[in-house]
């Protein structure tokens, strides 16, 4: 048993280096209200289980004035005294404990032993008794007074029933099983609307059939009026191509009752142009030869006009005789020419004499030039002949002499020679040239005159000897021709004659040559003509026609007809037979578009129906589709789950509170197996003592207690009275205290209880107290000491002021 | 030969077990079971395999919604219009009696009779033939001895949704052993109803693909399909992991030193790592277990089960597209020790409480729920309760301490 001898506080609380002593078993200590009685109390648990935390400000009592915290506690464990001395430090402070007898520190562990595993709220729930646990057992229900008291027996204290209470209210929270408010019961009903949802939704799916059903019904009807509709515009639109082609139609009946009165004559397009080509050369050739007649006409028509036609005729007549004629003029020409002009000179000598001496002179002038010219010219040719020969004989030396100097002489004169003849040559001609010029220029005309005067009556008298004999040979023409008998005149106007016939044969021959070709090319064509005219004639035959003209117009009305064939044929195309067989069903257009337009009213009918189904449709394939697709199901069923996880969350936390319960009721009946026979019969003494008879049993049946009093009657605990049934807690309490002493002992203490006591009751209690620090000290914290005077020594009482 | 084998996608079901989720997930989290199964066509549209076989409980249930099947139709056609097959057989949970009831899929898709049959088809020049059979109700006795064994053709598969004998004391998912589908000398078993995946045998390949999506925090890790190729005259299946929701358990035990801060950074860090490494992966569902200490946590525990730190660590990592801490438990390694009750008495208090009838009874009426009910049996679920426990009432003694006294 450990008893507290002296409490030393350093600073504890209000405390302040105060030392207390206990030295007695039932200790008493009294002061005023907030004279630290619950301090000293706490003090003394405190050294004992240590400090508690600093998390709880409230109860380390921790000293205001800055005094050091902690202090000692002296206390007597089996005879033995030992110094605890608690100081401030980790884990509830530091404790130190000495041995008072040998001045040894021993473990803080030893303490551990001593208090045997007891922890402070033990020792507070079990070994303080105080006017709080008291007033509980007010304010117990009845039904918890029983409870109370019995754990109280089996625990020493109701904490564990006070545990259960608030495991209880805790576990009540969530679930009540009748209850409609707690969470879980919140929880259940949603649970089973949402069930109920659930359900719903899946029958609501077995509509999906029933419309399904009545879809496909209408759409096997909008198919079917579909197809209708596609009849019917196909109807309608034969119709209205009908429509169109009814003018066509007409046209075809029009044509075809004039197709047959004629009758066709075969002739291909191929033919009828070549036959056409045909034609036109013919035509062709007949222009060409009547342009090749026409043109001959004219010319000969030219012919006869040309002027000189006589004298062609005249010519013609002797035509051989003039054309020596002719011949001879031409020989002659120039003799003739030269005597005509001599004989022009010769008139104007004789005109004016001076001019005719003059002319004369010139005559004689020009005939001694022409005699000197004829003369130098042949002593010319006589020098030619000379140099020539010179010239001869040096090239005979050269080649034949053997000395050098004749050969070279003889080239030189070679040489020479040549030189000379060569000039001679050139001045021939020059002369000659000269010797004309002389004679026509008028400006050395006087001295040519002059001389030839006498030259050219000369010259022109040999003239005209020699052309005398133009006499004659133009005897014959002279008649026709009324020639002048003076033979130059004569001569000249032949002259005149000859070159005018020259012309008028050379126009006319030209002109025959013409014709010639004309001719020949008009035979030539009207043969072609002919053949071709033969060949016309002779296609035309063939063909029935009398003429070209005929035929072309029998061609053209064969074409027509061709042509109206294939507008025939064109417009039968367009019209097959069943589409004239079809029109001429209907008497007149307007019949026909009557039947039109009453198709049209029947497609309009059905258009209306098919939207209607359409609409339909729509609708019911819209809510299908939300069906279809909607995860509402699936969502539903989704939140359902997470609603049953919460549910069972709940349910998890309601039964690990409950089992909490459970296992703590367990316990107490664990220990109340241990403990509560002892304590039952401590408590039934201490009850008796405390109640003085009255009550001489407590009985536990099928646990329940049962009060029996000095009379036998049994009572229930509620049947107590207040004040006896505060007494019997304390009976109870006493008694597991003292129970519980015999494994630990510690000081009791006990703060207050006598409070609300008379003072029998006090008196028995006391009486009580007395008995029990027997065995376990017992410090009595009071307030009111007055009932004590008389019956506890003084030194049992210490004051706290 | 290539094809792809399948099985469990229980289109329909939603995903469990989240008690929250935030808005920009929800939508993916309503969509997932279409686009689960989309993905897969596209998958097996990308790889041009020959053929799907689904081994059973395609649909989660047998009554799926029209939506549902709506959608399934248009990959199917999807599937018809690439020239791709689709061999289906039902399971435990879409069972049907194909007497009573109709099934309308296109042409490419083959859904296997009350009855075990075989179909013969042509891959390229080779025979294959498909022995299988579909659910009527939902427990099957075994059938096996119902399958033919392997004839004259190149390819013998069988196709069977159910569970083995030892894991099946019942009796009703068609049971079977491996010894027994090894004596029908097929070329390949593709089985279906077991969620997770696992080979049970390599020659020939009997292979469990497992689900396709995780459903809730138990169906951890990455699922998919198999693509089964032929190579070297064997069948060679590999595993080709989904990528849309993905659960996943990541665990923390508290080192020695480390404060909350420190712990809250690993965490958050660990997570950002985390969802970078699966950027492909539409979204993580993240079970954060905490293993701490007694005694250096106390307030940690405190944060834990009010709820503060997973709000905190949500808050913290809501910028990350594809991630969410959707649980965050702590679990004690040792023992608190409650002040006011002896440590032994509370041990022996505990076991006697927290067996399973205890819990059961303690429900009550919750127990009408179905989901609840089978919640509650759960081992895992039990010894989370009992630790939650042990938290309110270490919770409430240190509580009381600060009222009283």
């Amino acid at each position: 048993m450990m008893r507290i001898l002296q409490a030393e506080i350093y600073g504890f609380g209000k405390f302040t280096d105060t030392k207390f002593d206990f030295e007695h078993k039932l200790q008493f200590i009294t002061g005023a209200n907030e004279a630290g009685k619950s301090t000293l109390k706490a003090f003394i648990s405190a050294i004992l289980f240590g400090f508690v935390d600093r998390r709880q400000r409230f109860k380390r009592y921790e000293p205001k004035n800055g005094a050091r915290y902690g202090g000692k506690l002296i206390i007597e464990q089996e005879k033995q005294l030992y110094t605890l001395e608690r100081l401030e430090g980790e884990k509830g402070g530091q404790l130190v404990i000495t041995s008072l007898n040998t001045g040894q520190q021993l473990p803080a562990s030893l303490l551990q032993r001593w208090l045997n595993s007891l922890t402070s709220d033990l020792f507070e729930a079990v070994y303080a008794v105080d006017q709080t646990s008291l007033e509980q057992i007010r304010q117990l229900a009845p039904e918890e007074l029983e409870k109370s008291f019995l754990t109280i027996a089996a625990s020493g204290s109701q904490q564990i029933m006070m545990l259960q209470k608030k495991l209880q209210k805790k576990a009540e929270q969530i679930y009540k099983p009748n209850g409609r408010l707690p969470q879980l019961n919140r929880l259940l009903q949603t649970y089973e609307k949402q069930t109920q949802e659930l359900r719903a939704a899946n029958r609501d799916s077995h509509l999906f059939v029933e419309w399904e059903k009545t879809l496909e019904k209408e759409k096997e009807q909008q198919e079917a009026v579909k197809n209708q509709i596609k009849i019917l515009e196909k109807e309608l639109l034969r119709q209205r191509q009908l429509d169109n082609l009814w003018p066509t139609f007409v046209e075809l009946e029009r044509l075809r009752t004039k197709e047959k009165n004629q009758q066709p004559i075969g002739l291909t397009p191929q033919e009828f142009t070549a036959l056409q080509e045909l034609q036109l050369k013919v035509k062709t050739k007949q222009d060409s030869s009547n342009s090749l007649t026409a043109k001959s006409q004219a010319l000969m028509q030219q012919g006869q006009q040309t002027i000189n036609l006589e004298e062609l005729q005249k010519y013609d007549a002797a035509k051989d005789q003039f054309d020596n004629l002719f011949h001879q003029l031409d020989v002659h020409s120039t003799e003739i020419q030269l005597a005509l002009e001599l004989q022009q000179t010769v008139n104007q000598q004789l005109s004016s004499p001076q001019a005719a001496s003059r002319e004369n002179e010139v005559l004689r002038r020009t005939r001694k030039k022409v005699q000197k010219p004829l003369f130098k010219q042949n002593r010319r040719q006589l020098a030619l002949l000379g140099w020539a020969l010179i010239a001869g004989s040096c090239l005979l030396l050269s080649f034949f002499s053997s000395k050098i100097t004749i050969k070279l002489l003889a080239v030189g004169g070679l040489l020479a020679a040549l030189f000379a003849v060569w000039q001679s040559m050139s001045k021939k001609s020059g002369q000659s040239e000269s010797r004309s010029q002389n004679s026509l220029s008028t400006g050395s005309a006087q001295e040519r005159d002059l001389m030839v005067q006498s030259v050219e009556a000369k010259r022109l008298q040999q003239l005209l000897e020699q052309l005398a004999f133009f006499t004659q040979a133009s005897a014959f023409c002279t008649a026709s021709l009324q020639l002048p008998v003076e033979l130059l005149k004569r001569l000249a106007r032949l002259q005149q004659f000859k070159t005018r016939i020259k012309d008028a044969l050379r126009e006319r021959s030209k002109r025959d040559r013409f014709l010639d070709y004309y001719r020949q090319e008009h035979e030539r064509v009207t043969a072609e003509l002919n053949a071709l005219t033969e060949q016309l004639k002779q296609q035309l035959q063939k063909n029935g026609a009398s003429s070209f003209a005929h035929l072309q117009a029998q061609y053209l009305q064969q074409q027509q007809n061709t042509e109206k064939n294939a507008k025939l044929q064109g417009l039968q195309t367009q019209l097959p037979a069943e589409v004239q067989n079809e029109l001429r069903r209907y008497q007149s257009r307007e019949e026909f578009k009557a039947h039109l337009s009453k198709k049209q009213d029947e497609l309009q009918h059905q258009k209306e129906r098919l939207s209607q189904l359409t609409v339909s449709i729509t609708e019911k394939e819209v809510r299908l589709e939300q069906f279809g697709k909607s995860v509402r199901i699936l969502r539903l069923k989704q939140e359902l789950a997470n609603k049953q996880a919460q549910i069972l969350a709940e349910v998890d936390s309601w039964l690990a509170l409950n089992a909490a319960n459970q296992c703590l009721e367990k316990v107490l009946e664990i220990m109340s197996q241990h403990t509560l026979p002892h304590v039952m019969q401590l408590a039934q003494h201490y009850f008796r003592r405390l109640t003085r008879d009255q009550y001489e049993k407590i009985v536990m049946v099928e646990r329940h207690l049962q009060l029996v009093d000095k009379n036998k009657t049994q009572y229930d605990v509620r049947e107590l009275s207040r004040a006896t049934a505060e007494q019997l807690y304390l009976a109870l309490r006493l008694a597991f205290i003292v129970q519980i002493n015999r494994t630990i002992k510690l000081p009791v203490l006990i703060d207050d209880c006598f409070v609300n006591f008379d003072e029998q009751r006090r008196n028995e209690l006391l009486a009580l107290l007395e008995e029990i620090s027997a065995e376990t000290q017992i410090i009595c914290f009071t307030v009111d000491i007055s009932f004590l005077y008389d019956k506890v020594d003084k030194e049992n009482i210490l004051r706290v002021d | 030969m290539k094809f792809i084998h399948t099985a469990d996608l229980h289109l329909g079901s939603p995903i469990e077990g989240l008690t929250t989720i935030p808005e920009k997930y929800l939508q993916l989290l309503h969509e997932h079971t279409n686009q689960l199964f989309a993905q897969l066509v596209k998958a097996a549209l990308r790889e041009k395999v020959d053929f799907i076989l689904i081994a059973g409980d395609f649909f989660d249930n047998h009554a799926p919604s029209v939506a549902l099947q709506v959608a399934v139709h248009e990959q199917f056609e999807k599937l018809q219009r690439a020239g791709i097959s689709v061999y289906l057989c039902l399971g435990n949970h879409d069972y049907l009696n194909l007497d009573k009831e109709h099934v309308f899929f296109p042409e490419n898709v083959f859904l296997f009779p009350n009855y075990p049959m075989t179909k013969h088809f042509r891959v390229g020049t080779a025979e294959v033939a498909l022995t299988s059979f579909s659910y009527a109700q939902r427990w099957t006795s075994g059938i096996l001895q119902q399958f033919p064994r392997k004839g004259p053709e190149k390819w013998h598969l069988g196709m069977l949704h159910g569970a083995l004998k030892e894991n099946d004391p019942g009796g009703h998912y068609a049971p079977f052993d491996i010894p027994e589908l090894l004596a029908k000398r097929y070329d390949y078993w593709a089985l279906g109803h077991i969620h997770k995946r696992m080979e049970l045998a390599a020659d020939p390949p009997i292979v469990y693909p497992g689900c396709l999506q995780g459903k809730n925090r138990k169906e951890s890790g990455s699922k998919g399909f198999y693509v089964v190729e032929e190579q070297a005259g064997k069948l060679v299946p590999h595993f080709c992991p989904m990528e849309t929701l993905r659960w996943q358990t990541v665990d923390f035990t508290l080192k020695k030193g480390e404060d909350e801060a420190k712990i809250e950074q690993r965490i958050f860090s660990e997570l950002v790592k985390l969802s970078q490494k699966n950027d492909k992966i539409a979204l993580l569902l993240i079970t954060v277990r905490l293993f701490l200490t007694h005694g250096t946590a106390t307030s940690l525990q405190e944060k834990v089960s009010s709820g503060f730190l997973v709000r905190r660590l949500r808050d913290l990592l809501k910028e990350l597209p594809n991630l969410y801490v959707e649980k965050l438990s702590a679990q004690l390694i040792s023992e608190p020790a409650i002040s006011l009750i002896d440590q032994e008495i509370l041990a022996q208090a505990r076991q006697k409480t927290f067996q399973s009838s205890q819990l059961t009874a303690m429900a009550g009426k919750l127990l009408n729920y179905p989901f609840i009910e089978k919640h509650l049996l759960e081992k895992e679920v039990q010894q989370e309760i009992e630790t939650a426990a042990v938290f309110d009432l270490v919770e409430e003694a240190d509580d009381d301490e600060n009222i009283t006294g």
